[in-house]
């Protein structure tokens, strides 16, 4: 059997609409399964939501026939695509009158008490879930493989993939227990065991595939999700989809009219009946002002999504906190305004208007452990922590993410003065401990892999290799050629090793590439980028300049050391080094574009005809982003010993010069 | 098909004529309701309209409820925020995941100027300015009267927009435009600012905000000085400013000409401050370590001058260690051994001043000066008169520096302190 990436790329390369058809045959019932729980049980809207969600596969084959796994991008794009058709209609029916409920459920699953609780939840449960907890439970129990499968899908062995899938629903079953749903784990299996059967309507398959070949035929790269949903409908269907929606629109106002409900309760549902509902109401204007727990619990109860509950409560906890604040600095400036040192303040007297900065101790105190308490950690924040160490299995994932987060948190409990105290080299001596204790844990290839990203070099090329756009195969390289040591130069690189480096990095990079790294090192480099970049000059322009430069810098300063020549004899050759150069460099960056350059960047070439010169300061492993204005010189000085001067020379394969 | 849709949908409209022909309904369905005046208010906001995440709708529905400004605030901009929270954790995974090895600083540098695309202007364009924000200023500007901090805190707000909306990246203050228009905008708004005030009220705000204020205010908080120290240094540290900004720059830099008038503006200090209290404006410049001095030895109860007799040790120690290194008669082995003999001296005067009880209460590394001795380092503190302290750091493996480093800044111990 093709395997699913397979499909894609035949369907891709060759608009092969079998291979297309096979996908949708494989994944439909998966698909639709998904957006019946999402659409509240909806069967219309969930096939709406599948034919989206087909579309937009056959739109974007080529790009995701990269992926080894389907489910994961399936279930997210069909979650996306359901809350899009739920927003809208829940806008409609908020407009025309109150909502409905439609709670039609398949099969016996929907008149199981488990999958009843269940339901609602799910699927913000499995968006809690990292992405190969995620894969797990989808692969195991929403596409019904068999272990072995799960497996070979996920790169495991069957053993591990059984591992796998028993700790993520270990996870789903506490984040479930989190929403109010608490059953045993092996209930929580069953009960999603019964997902795998759930089926679409007989002929979606064939109806979906079609129309999403039209669709993706149609639809531009740009389309928004609505216009690609219009594509699947013919004309007829239009006409017959706008007379149905009339009809039906209608008919519900008979209903409305008939019964003309009162004001809906202010009296919010009970947690366990917290299915969302257009109607259910919350007192917010008065709960806003009382406990965020008791603002919680009725959103919750009045089935609010876990998502909105907490951004309503955090809103709130923030609004306190700002008025804490605004009254603190308040009270600060009434009795001790001369020294105020809070930054916000000083930095912006003069430069910029004053802006707001938080209080990072306060906003711990007041906002985030709150938050934590009331809700757990934020799954967007530990998706977050966790993505930087994805080449690592989930526990040892899991065992960064938190070391790092419980820093982060420590620290945030200090004021920026008790930082620099015992108790922050006690929590930086602390959370040290603890990642060598996991460093330990890791395989030689995950060590390697780990340096490679958070190393101390590593941390310092990383804002070099974004100036240049350097591949991760570029990257690889370079982190072979430079020693780790070179990051905090101790011990200082020597010339002839500089120069051996840089040997090496031609021989890896070609020497275009080479001389791009060397030169990403200046803090000039950026602001030529941006230049060349605007003037649509080639790529290498910045570094070109800047290897100009440094020779230009090279030969000033033979100028200056040459004792023969006297102050005047000197200033005159500057001069006429000035004028030989002009040509190559606006060859290399028109008068145009160096008019637009401001400061001391271009100071290299214009200083000549004062005297002056400067060196260009670059070196092979050094970090970016600092300004380092030393090393100017003039002839009417003493030669300077070394001033910023490189210690190495790139050598154009095959000859040249520099 | 479609005719049977047809016809029932013309009996469905007919009854609904007939149904509103009976009279007005009891009541408005909850969701986004509107006040009517008379009526009396709702009791909720709907669900439905909070999980539209429509900001406006939001706004409206708990308006319409009769929640006051700051519950609809917070609402809204937590709703924002958790909306915006969610894209930028996708776009940061995105940039881990796609991207890591050029996931560093700059990279990330664009995530705050987001927060203020996605929460901070869509709340100004929904609810207006933050009344928190009028009472920030407020409190910025007690010194005037009420009608000219409204109009400060305007000024502010103006030109705040306009920064707000100007591109910051790396590069961009090498750029002659953007440099102009940097220029252009502190101009204006200082012009702004100083046509609205008298000159006395000029005087009193440029006590609080002028070029040097910020350095001075943050030493007076680090020295805790009182409110007349600080009118009596600020007019001393706004001359020197002005002065030394005078001097010609880069190769022409009259290095004379600015020791000594920093050692004039030194004595002026004494003066004014009496020489104690100058000495802790000149260490106070050294924040982190003088703050976590101050603290050591207030928690141990000693007297309030130690953390500068402390810094003055360190100075005393930097400069002794520079006279061996620069000392052509030792090898560099009798250098190691002159620099541990000086550790174990200082060591011994430090006791003195801040005994090892009190020590407990600095940071790790907070007597590099000490401990690197014993690694064949060693740090000459650099005090200045506005700027941060700073220390110079030499090794004795290294060829000693061709001019000593000096600290003309310090005023001169008067005989018998």
């Amino acid at each position: 059997m093709l395997e699913d990436a397979e499909l894609l790329r035949r369907y891709a390369a060759e608009k092969s609409e079998p291979a297309f058809a096979e996908l949708v045959r494989r994944h439909v019932n998966f698909v639709y399964a998904c957006a019946l729980r999402r659409v509240g049980g909806d069967r219309q809207l969930a096939e709406d939501v599948t034919q989206h969600v087909f579309t937009a596969l056959a739109r974007d084959a080529a790009a995701l026939a990269q992926r080894e796994v389907l489910s994961g991008w399936l279930f997210t794009t069909a979650r996306n695509a359901s809350a899009q058709v739920v927003r809208t209609e829940r806008r409609r029916l908020a407009r025309e009158t109150e909502a409905q409920l439609m709670n039609e459920l398949t099969s016996s699953p929907a008149h199981d008490a488990e999958w009843e609780r269940l339901r609602p939840v799910l699927d913000d449960a499995l968006d809690g879930l990292n992405d190969d907890d995620r894969q797990a439970v989808l692969l195991r129990y929403f596409e019904g493989k068999s272990f072995a499968e799960v497996g070979v899908k996920l790169r495991l062995t069957e053993n591990t993939a059984r591992m796998r899938v028993e700790r993520a629903l270990d996870k789903l079953h506490a984040l479930l227990a989190r929403r109010g749903v608490t059953s045993t784990t092996a209930a929580l299996g069953l009960a999603l065991a019964n997902q795998a059967g759930v089926a679409a309507p007989a002929g979606l398959a064939a109806s979906v595939t079609g129309a999403a070949l039209r669709g993706a035929l149609t639809a531009g790269s740009g389309a928004t999700a609505s216009l690609s949903l219009l594509h699947f409908m013919s004309m007829t269907k239009i006409v017959t989809g706008v007379v149905a929606v009339a009809l039906a629109l209608s008919v519900t106002a008979n209903g409305y009219l008939l019964s003309r409900p009162a004001v809906a309760s202010a009296d919010p549902a009970p947690a366990s009946a917290a299915i969302p509902t257009a109607a259910a109401t919350v007192p917010l204007a008065v709960l806003a002002r009382g406990d965020v727990a008791v603002l919680r619990d009725k959103l919750r109860a009045a089935g609010a999504s876990e998502a909105m509950t907490r951004g309503v409560v955090e809103g709130v906890l923030r609004r306190r906190y700002r008025e804490k604040l605004s009254a603190q600095r308040a009270e600060q400036m009434r009795t001790g305004w001369w020294k105020d040192s809070s930054w916000w303040y000083q930095t912006s007297r003069t430069q910029a208007p004053p802006r707001f900065v938080d209080d990072r101790k306060l906003l711990r105190e007041m906002v985030l452990d709150p938050l934590d308490q009331l809700f757990g950690p934020d799954p967007d924040e530990v998706a977050e922590r966790e993505a930087p160490f994805e080449f690592l299995p989930a526990d040892k994932r899991a065992a960064f993410a938190a070391l790092e987060r419980d820093y982060a948190i420590a620290m945030s409990r200090l004021a920026g003065a008790e930082q620099n105290s015992p108790a922050g080299s006690k929590i930086i001596r602390e959370r040290d401990e603890r990642r060598q204790q996991v460093l330990a844990t890791l395989s030689p290839d995950e060590r390697a892999e780990y340096d490679l990203r958070f190393s101390p070099l590593a941390a310092r090329l990383h804002d070099r290799m974004d100036l240049i756009g350097a591949t991760e195969p570029e990257y690889r390289a370079i982190m072979g050629v430079i020693p780790a040591s070179a990051a905090d130069g101790r011990p200082a690189l020597t010339a002839e090793q500089e120069q051996a480096m840089a040997r090496q990095l031609v021989a890896a990079l070609g020497y275009d590439r080479a001389l791009d790294y060397v030169w990403a090192g200046a803090w000039e480099y950026p602001t030529y980028v941006q230049i060349a970049r605007e003037a649509g000059l080639p790529a290498g322009t910045a570094a070109r300049v800047l290897e100009l430069a440094a020779e230009t810098t090279e030969q000033a300063r033979a100028i200056h050391a040459n004792e023969a020549l006297d102050v005047a004899e000197k200033r005159a050759a500057l001069a006429a080094l000035q004028a030989q150069v002009r040509p190559a460099l606006n060859s290399l960056l028109p008068p145009a574009q160096q008019q637009r350059i401001g400061g001391e960047v271009l100071t290299w070439f214009t200083a000549l005809g004062d005297g002056h010169y400067r060196f260009i300061p670059t070196g092979i492993a050094m970090g970016t982003g600092s300004i380092m204005i030393a090393g100017n010189a003039s002839v009417e000085t003493p030669l300077p010993r070394s001033g910023g001067r490189t210690q190495f020379v790139l050598r154009r394969p095959g000859g040249g010069g520099k | 098909m479609k005719r049977s849709m047809l016809v029932l949908l013309g009996v469905s409209l007919v009854a609904n004529a007939w149904l509103l022909g009976r009279g007005p309904a009891r009541s408005r369905p909850a969701v986004l309701a509107r006040p009517v005046a008379g009526a009396a208010p709702s009791h909720g906001v709907t669900i439905a309209a909070l999980e539209t995440g429509d900001a406006a709708g939001i706004r409206d529905a708990l308006r319409a409820d009769g929640a006051d400004e700051s519950t609809v605030r917070a609402v809204v901009e937590g709703v924002l925020r958790q909306r915006q929270r969610g894209k930028l954790a996708a776009e940061r995974i995105e940039r881990a995941r796609r991207a890591w090895w050029r996931n560093g600083r700059l990279a990330q540098a664009g995530d705050a100027k987001l927060t203020q695309e996605r929460v901070t202007e869509p709340l100004q364009r929904l609810l207006g300015t933050d009344p928190l924000e009028t009472m920030d200023a407020e409190s910025r500007y007690a010194f005037l009267p009420p009608e000219k901090r409204g109009l400060l805190a305007q000024i502010d707000r103006d030109y705040a927009e306009m920064q707000a909306h100007r591109p910051a990246n790396l590069s961009n203050a090498q750029l002659r435009a953007a440099a102009k228009e940097e220029q252009l905008l502190t101009d204006e708004r200082r012009k702004d600012v100083l046509a609205a005030l008298s000159p006395p009220e000029r005087e009193e705000y440029d006590l609080r905000f002028s070029e040097t204020a910020g350095q001075v205010s943050r030493r007076m908080a680090t020295m805790g000085a009182t409110e007349a120290e600080y009118r009596a240094v600020k007019p001393l540290i706004d001359a020197f400013d002005r002065e030394s900004q005078a001097l010609p720059k880069a190769d022409k830099f009259p290095v004379e000409v600015y020791n000594e008038l920093q050692r004039t503006t030194s004595q002026q200090l004494v003066a004014a401050l009496g020489y104690d209290r100058a000495l802790e404006y000149f260490w106070s410049g050294f924040d982190a370590e003088y703050a976590a001095l101050r603290r050591a030895s207030e928690s141990a109860g000693l007297p309030g001058g130690t953390p500068a007799r402390v810094m003055e040790l360190d100075l005393a120690t930097g400069q002794e260690a520079a006279r061996i290194h620069a000392d052509p008669a030792l090898t560099p082995e009798q250098k190691r051994t002159a620099l541990l003999t000086l550790q174990q001296t200082a060591q011994g005067r430090l006791d003195a001043l801040l005994p090892p009880p009190a020590r407990q209460a600095l940071p790790a590394d907070g007597l590099r000066w000490l401990t690197s001795l014993g690694e064949g380092k060693y740090l000459v503190p650099m005090p200045t008169l506005i700027n941060g302290g700073a220390y110079a750091v030499h090794s004795i493996a290294s060829p000693p520096p061709t001019k000593p480093d000096e600290a003309p800044a310090l005023p001169v111990r008067p005989s018998g302190k």
